[in-house]
């Protein structure tokens, strides 16, 4: 047991032990404990605390945000910190706001920030940049460095005394840069004030408007400008907004619309004006013009429109309307618009006097065009009847009596052009042409119109053209021709004696430009002053004597002037009673180069230095003219005016002449006498001749001929340089034959031109009888077949079954017109080439357009001048068949020679053959003709004589010569022209052996004609191809008879062949003797003997 | 070391061998606490391994044995004494699984000196887990008989195999736990 004590002792010695330990270590647990509350309890103190004053922190900083303060409940660190973050990240947001801010203005505002006393602390870049001071130049400064003295003391005081007070001043300031320059700025200067509200900052911020002031200045200047510009104009102006309402009216608008801009506001004007078109369409609401000026950008632009004026007055407007652009678009209108009432009342007025002076003008042409016509025509009749009529045989009273129907139509013709000219000049109706056209032209068509006149009077008439006149030109050759016409032809008439010299020469050159100068001199009676005043006024002649004396309308000169004038010439005349007259003509023309400009041949530049003429030339002007063209070349020219003159220079042994220049035609001895004497005197000695006559070659040279003397060249008046030079060239050895352009012998043309017409087929296409019965006798007495259609559709009909040579178309016709016959014969290929010329009495341009519009190749103007005619038909017709060769036309074989010619030995019947185209039955009808009225020729001449009438002798002698010749009674004609040329000279009486040997040659042919049979029993004469028999005949001569129509001859003729009845032909034989005397009465008694009707 | 262990220890030698016995290991180990443990002492580990020594020496069994025993009787007592530990768990893998994480920290909360070793744990399968047990102290029998104790809690049969090792200065055994049933 005590074991088991001392066990227990021990155990429990340790038990207590141990819990002693666990004592100690509770004691030890407790204490820390204790320690460990108490750290943990100041912990939570200062964590308190340091909550609390977060908190109130926040609270302040959620204030001061704006935001409620946090709820106590939520006190938790983690709302707090996310209070305070939410805050620190407001205000980062917020601070980079403001330097964003503060970047973008940077960029644009001038910024200085000043401190209370105005000291600057603060410049921003643009502020540096504009004022041209640097950044350190600025701090520390005042504004005032800056300080413009634009503005007074005051300005700056007020800005002070603004911001101090704590108030914003803004306004414009106007600041001096560094070096000088101004600049405007539009500034706002903004005090900061700390807590006291004492500005302790000024920030000015502020942009430069330097640019928009100047542009202001310009605005303001240009609103005055435009202001004053749209009071002072005297139109309305309006301006619109794009939807119409006006913006904007002058005061001018104002007073003619009778709205003031105020009254406009509801409305949109145009609506308000009722605008309207000219036919009543509304331009307003929704139709208002605007929207096409807008929508389109185009202006519109009207005279015919119309407002309506607040007075309720409806009045017509020209009006403009531009729409306004800006950037492209259209954001409204401005307009301009007259009031034109007044105008259109002025335009109405105007638009009817215009119409009636038209209706009056046009009246006018178509007056003159239908008397142009309907004069024409009959005067056409007249002279053309009267023509032939004097181409027959006649007695002398009826020549005398036709000679002067035939004279009086000419003058009555004359007349009327003159008066139609006249009147169309007075309406405006004649144009001036401007062609090319060459001065010898016009020169040689007046020679050849005037020579005859001038020969018939024993005038001389010469031209005298100065070398540097150029050869071509532009201008109107007809008028320049008509006018040196009449000027010439007053220098004739109004001359007895002596000579008419035409003149031109250069008066002023400037490049192409010339005006050349044509005098018009003549050695007649003259002018005194006074009625040289009178002169150009229309129908004065010099006095009213001068019409008795010389007639004459006294148009002619009135014509010339205003031609003159149309040509911008002038006309002018010297003048002295009994000395002469010379009318100047100045006309302007434009020189060409003349391509066509023959070149003086290589031998006609020839050298003709030193050479020595011999000059006669009984006129002065001629011998002048000669003189200096010979001159000119260097040739000596000793010029004498009569043959004896001559003949003692020639006799003189110290003077030798390379070559003579004779005129022929001289009073006294003439120059073929001269030559005749000359020739016998001196041989071969005598110096080459050459021999100028105004009257055509071939008299001369048939002269000279009969007197066998040669010379080595002739030329006829008017002679150009070149002719000349041609022909002292030839004379002289130097050259070939003068290839003498000049006058082309208008007898010669015109029987060349006939000549080649010879067998020549025409279509004649003419209404009238007259005129048809004209150109019918004309044409066929040249030999030339005429097939006559009574209008157009009969011409084509022919066209179509024969063939023709050439188409000779009168113009007014009835069915068809010749223009329309034209038209049609062209539209089939085949006739396309054929010649077709027109007739026609109008002679207008106009219509000469027409005719060649369709398609007719010339004209040819009625009263028919028969060279003309011919001259143009020649032109464009060429026989298919010719009859001067010896092939004869198809329808009419004629070999010409016929066995019953024979007997004519004193004939040449070839050359009377050739005369007719080779036509026997024609041949022999002229010769019977001939025979009838040529009988008593000669002794009625010598009667005459007897009598004194030398007029009457000649033309009687004249008339033997030309039927002679015509039918060939070679022989016969020269003796009766030499007794003609005789008598023209006048200087010893015809002979009585002249007479007797022409009597006896007369008797020779006349016997010879008489043996000649009644017919050759040919086939019918050409002129009316249509097979006929007896009885039509026999008709159709009653009724030729009836209207004195000459184609009874024909008839006749046709009737005999026609007949074999003995008696008959007997009868006949009475009536063509009768015909052929133009017995027509006589005839037609005896015809109707015949007639079963009667 | 804790004294609970110590006083657990003497515990049970008292009660399963006798007083005397336990006395006399006392005596013979000549403790430097003289055998004096409270329970929320801490005393050197040493003095254990003296007591289980003289104890083998004693009883002849292995002390190896004795201290695998002891693990079996500790987490009986473990039971009795923290019942709310072995609450709330499906099965002994999933007590082992909260030693580290919830027992433990409990354990330091009241005694924050406490050196214990740490148990990780891994489940191999449905019916299998490893444990590998890291300490400074060898301890790793008390390890096996704690675990073993355990089982017999939740009355589940597993089979342990052991392997031993050291993991630097620790002591390292890995536990290969397999459930039967």
């Amino acid at each position: 047991m005590s074991d088991e004590l001392e066990l227990l002792q021990r155990r429990f010695e340790r038990e207590r032990r141990a819990r002693k330990q666990a004592e100690s270590l509770l004691e030890q647990k407790s204490l820390e404990l204790y320690q460990s509350n108490e750290h943990l309890r100041h912990l939570s103190d200062e964590q308190a605390r340091s909550l609390q004053m977060l908190r109130t922190t926040a609270d302040s900083l959620l204030r001061s945000v704006g935001l409620e303060p946090m709820d106590d409940s939520s006190g938790s660190m983690a709302e707090v910190l996310r209070v305070v973050t939410e805050i620190v990240k407001d205000r980062e947001r917020l601070r980079r706001d403001v330097e964003h801010q503060m970047f973008a203005l940077n960029q644009h505002a001038i910024v200085s920030i000043t401190d209370a006393a105005g000291v600057i602390t603060y410049a921003n870049d643009r502020l540096c940049e504009i004022s041209g001071y640097p950044r350190e130049e600025l701090l520390g400064q005042t504004h005032s460095v800056l300080s413009s003295g634009v503005h007074p003391a005051e300005f700056y005081a007020t800005i002070w005394n603004t911001i101090n007070s704590g108030e914003v001043w803004r306004g414009e300031i106007c600041n001096r840069a560094k070096y000088d320059s101004l600049y405007w700025v539009s500034a706002a200067i903004v005090p900061f004030l700390d807590v006291d509200g004492t500005a302790e900052q000024f920030i000015s911020i502020s942009t430069d408007i330097t640019l928009q002031k100047s542009m202001q200045e310009e605005l303001r200047g240009s609103r005055v400008f435009l202001q004053s510009m749209t009071e002072s104009l005297g139109e309305g102006v309006y301006a619109l907004d794009k939807w119409g309402y006006c913006s904007f009216l002058n005061p001018e608008a104002e007073r003619l619309l009778g709205w003031s801009l105020m009254d406009l506001s509801m409305t949109p004007l145009h609506e308000a004006l009722q605008f309207t078109d000219l036919v009543g369409n509304p331009m307003f609401g929704e139709n208002d013009i605007i929207e096409e000026v807008l929508r389109d950008k185009r202006e519109y632009r009207s005279e015919y429109d119309t407002f309506i004026a607040k007075d309720g007055h409806l009045f017509p407007i020209a009006i403009t309307l531009v729409p306004i652009i800006e950037d492209e678009d259209a954001v409204g209108v401005v307009a301009v618009f007259q009031d034109i009432t007044e105008r259109k009342l002025v335009e109405d007025r105007l638009r009817e006097a215009t119409r009636r002076a038209e209706d009056a003008s046009r009246a006018k042409s178509d007056f003159l065009a239908n008397m142009s016509h309907e004069i024409r025509t009959p005067m056409n009749a007249i002279i053309g009847m009267s023509h032939l009529a004097l181409q027959t045989d006649l007695n002398s009273k009826q020549r005398n009596y036709i000679e002067k129907v035939n004279r009086s139509a000419e003058s009555l013709l004359g007349l009327i052009n003159d008066i139609l000219d006249f009147s169309k000049i007075e309406a405006g109706k004649l144009d001036i042409d401007a062609i090319g056209f060459k001065l010898q032209d016009v020169i040689n068509d007046l020679s050849s119109v005037l020579g005859f006149k001038a020969e018939e009077k024993g005038l001389e008439l010469l031209f005298d053209i100065a070398h540097d006149v150029p050869r071509a030109l532009i201008g109107d050759p007809m008028r320049l021709n008509q006018v040196l016409l009449n000027l010439c032809n007053n220098a004739l008439k109004f001359t007895s004696s002596g000579e008419v010299v035409v003149s031109v020469g250069v008066e002023q050159r400037r490049a192409d430009d010339l005006i050349l100068q044509f005098s018009v001199r003549d050695s007649g009676i003259g002018i005194s002053k006074e009625q040289q005043l009178k002169l150009f006024q229309s129908f004065s002649q010099a006095d009213a004597t001068t019409t008795r004396r010389y007639g004459g309308t006294g148009l002619g000169l009135a014509i010339s002037k205003r031609l003159v004038e149309m040509m911008d010439g002038t006309i002018s005349v010297e003048s002295e009673p009994g000395k002469g007259s010379t009318f100047h003509v100045r006309l302007p023309f434009i020189e060409v180069d003349d391509q066509w400009q023959k070149d003086e041949s290589p031998t006609a530049q020839a050298d003709l230095r030193g050479m020595r003429c011999l000059l006669l030339d009984d006129s002065s002007s001629a011998r002048v003219i000669f003189a200096s063209m010979l001159e000119t070349r260097g040739v000596q020219v000793d010029a004498v005016k009569d043959a004896f003159a001559a003949a003692a220079r020639l006799a003189d042994a110290g003077l030798h002449y390379d070559f003579l220049l004779v005129d022929w035609r001289m009073p006294g001895v003439d120059g073929v006498e001269f030559l005749r004497g000359q020739h016998s005197a001196m041989g071969t000695r005598l110096p080459p001749v050459i021999m100028t006559t105004a009257y055509g070659r071939e008299e001369l040279a048939e002269s000279l001929r009969a007197s066998g003397i040669g010379v080595a060249a002739i030329l006829a008046k008017p002679v150009s340089p070149a002719d000349l030079l041609g022909a002292v060239n030839l004379a002289t050895g130097r050259g070939q034959a003068p290839q003498q352009a000049g006058v082309p012998n208008a007898k010669a043309a015109a029987e060349a031109a006939v000549s080649s017409l010879r067998g020549a087929r025409i279509l004649l296409v003419e209404d009238n009888e007259y005129n048809h019965e004209v150109a019918v006798a004309l044409l066929t007495e040249q030999g030339i077949e005429v097939v006559v259609a009574g209008d157009g559709e009969q011409a084509l009909r022919q066209l179509q079954m024969h063939a023709y040579d050439g188409v000779l178309m009168d113009c007014q016709m009835p069915v068809m017109d010749g223009y329309e016959a034209t038209r049609r014969i062209r539209r089939q290929s085949q006739l396309q080439d054929l010649p077709i010329i027109a007739m026609t009495a109008n002679v207008l341009k106009d219509d000469i357009v027409e005719a060649l519009a369709a398609g007719m190749n010339d004209h040819i103007a009625k009263p028919i001048n028969i060279r003309d005619m011919f001259s143009i038909m020649a032109k464009w017709i060429t026989p298919a068949h010719p009859a001067r060769d010896a092939t004869p036309a198809p329808q009419s074989p004629v070999d010409g020679h016929h066995r019953a010619f024979d007997v004519l030995k004193n004939i040449d019947v070839d050359n009377g053959l050739r005369r007719v185209g080779g036509n026997r039955a024609t041949y022999l009808r002229l010769l019977h003709k001939f025979a009838a009225n040529q009988d008593n020729a000669v002794s009625q001449a010598h009667e005459a004589l007897h009598k004194g009438d030398t007029a009457t002798a000649r033309r009687l002698l004249h008339t033997l010569k030309g039927t002679a010749g015509s039918i060939g009674a070679m022989r016969l004609q020269q003796l009766a022209a030499d007794a003609e040329l005789t008598l023209q000279h006048a200087v010893s009486p015809i002979s009585v052996a002249n007479c007797e040997a022409l009597q006896q040659e007369l008797d020779n042919v006349l016997g010879e004609l008489a043996a000649l049979p009644d017919s050759l029993g040919d086939r019918p004469i050409p002129g009316q191809t249509s097979a006929i028999d007896a009885d039509t005949l026999l008709q159709r001569l009653i009724g030729q008879l009836e209207d004195f129509d000459t184609s009874a001859e024909e008839t006749i003729e046709d009737l005999i062949a026609a007949t074999g009845v003995a008696d008959q032909k007997e009868v006949l034989l009475q009536v063509r003797r009768a015909i052929a005397q133009y017995d027509f009465d006589a005839a037609r008694e005896t015809i109707t003997s015949l007639d079963p009707r009667t | 070391m804790k004294g609970i262990v110590f006083s657990e220890f003497n515990e049970m030698v008292e009660e399963m061998y006798s007083s005397a016995l336990a006395d006399r290991i006392i005596t013979q180990a000549n403790l430097a606490s003289g055998g004096a443990y409270t329970t929320v002492g801490t005393y050197d580990h040493q003095e254990l391994l003296a007591l289980v020594t003289c104890l083998s020496g004693e009883t002849g069994i292995a002390a190896s044995d004795l201290v695998r025993t002891f693990g079996r009787h500790l987490a009986a007592r473990f039971s009795a004494l923290y019942p709310a530990f072995f609450e709330g768990v499906g099965g002994t893998f999933d007590f082992l699984e909260t030693i580290e994480q919830h027992v433990h920290v409990e354990v330091r909360k009241l005694y924050p000196d406490a050196e214990l070793p740490t148990f990780s744990t891994e489940r191999t399968g449905p019916d299998s887990m490893v444990m590998v047990y890291q300490s400074r102290r060898p301890f790793a029998d008390l390890a096996e008989g704690l675990i073993e104790g355990c089982a017999s809690h939740f009355a589940e049969r597993i089979t342990i195999t052991r392997s031993d090792g050291k993991n630097g200065e620790l002591h390292r055994t890995r536990f290969t736990l397999s459930r039967i049933d």
